[in-house]
């Protein structure tokens, strides 16, 4: 399933998935995954994600039930 | 000397020699620019093992195909330890274009651009060998395969590894200017 709330974060700073990247010391193909939903980060990974745009987990990651 | 030339074991030591003044040189140069090979990440980790597992496996089947060939049939294709080398070959190719198709051959620091050209090279420098025993004829002998077959081996490994990264590197543009 893909992470649009993550996309929509990082649009909110008006990061390229580079920057997000280079913030977080990942390749931007990770970024570009996770934002598709072909992979799932480690929480580490998560939270590393979180502090870089100033989010939480919850806004990031929790998926609302359908 | 075992059955080769003296010639064969400076090529060796050359070869090698080159080999090592290439990396230190390609080291020194990275340095000088502050930067650091870096680290895999942690998806780029979770693909090399898939990767390895891969190679490591078309390893076991080449090596247990060639046994079978060699040992029950006895059907020799190659002098002795060239089919392994040929096993070898295919199994370190299944795990670059592996890593390179799951971005996870170059480290977050690397750009895979500048390795084109050293990939180039190699492709390059396999041309004269392969070229110079296909006019000597000396892919075969005794109807075995020589142990001359593996520049056009490396030849072949290379170009594939080459071709790859080029259509990696091309589906990455295209992803960018997606995102």
């Amino acid at each position: 399933m893909k992470n649009l709330k993550l996309k929509a974060a990082r649009a909110a700073k008006d990061w390229s998935q580079q920057q997000l990247a280079d913030a977080v010391g990942v390749s931007r193909q990770t970024i570009n995954a996770i934002e598709k939903g072909d992979y799932n980060p480690t929480i580490k990974l998560c939270l590393a994600i979180c502090r870089a745009l100033e989010c939480t987990l919850d806004q990031l990651f929790w998926e609302d039930e359908v | 000397m075992n059955g080769k030339s003296l010639e064969w074991y400076v090529g060796f030591a050359v070869g090698m020699l080159i080999v090592i003044v290439v990396i230190a040189l390609i080291r020194g140069l990275a340095r000088r620019r502050g930067e650091t090979p870096g680290e895999y990440d942690e998806r780029q980790q979770a693909n090399r093992g898939v990767a390895n597992q891969r190679a490591y496996m078309t390893l076991l089947v080449t090596l247990m195909i060639n046994a079978v060939v060699c040992g029950v049939l006895e059907q020799q294709w190659a002098k002795p330890g060239v089919d392994t080398f040929v096993c070898i070959f295919i199994s370190i190719g299944v795990f670059i274009v592996n890593c390179i198709m799951h971005d996870a051959y170059f480290t977050v620091n690397q750009a895979p651009r500048r390795y084109l050209w050293i990939i180039g090279v190699v492709v390059a420098c396999q041309i004269p060998a392969t070229v110079m025993h296909a006019v000597e004829g000396s892919f075969v002998e005794d109807g075995l395969l020589t142990v001359h077959i593996l520049p056009p081996c490396c030849l072949i490994l290379f170009g594939i590894v080459l071709i790859t990264l080029l259509i990696k590197l091309r589906r990455d543009k295209a992803e960018e200017c997606e995102e």
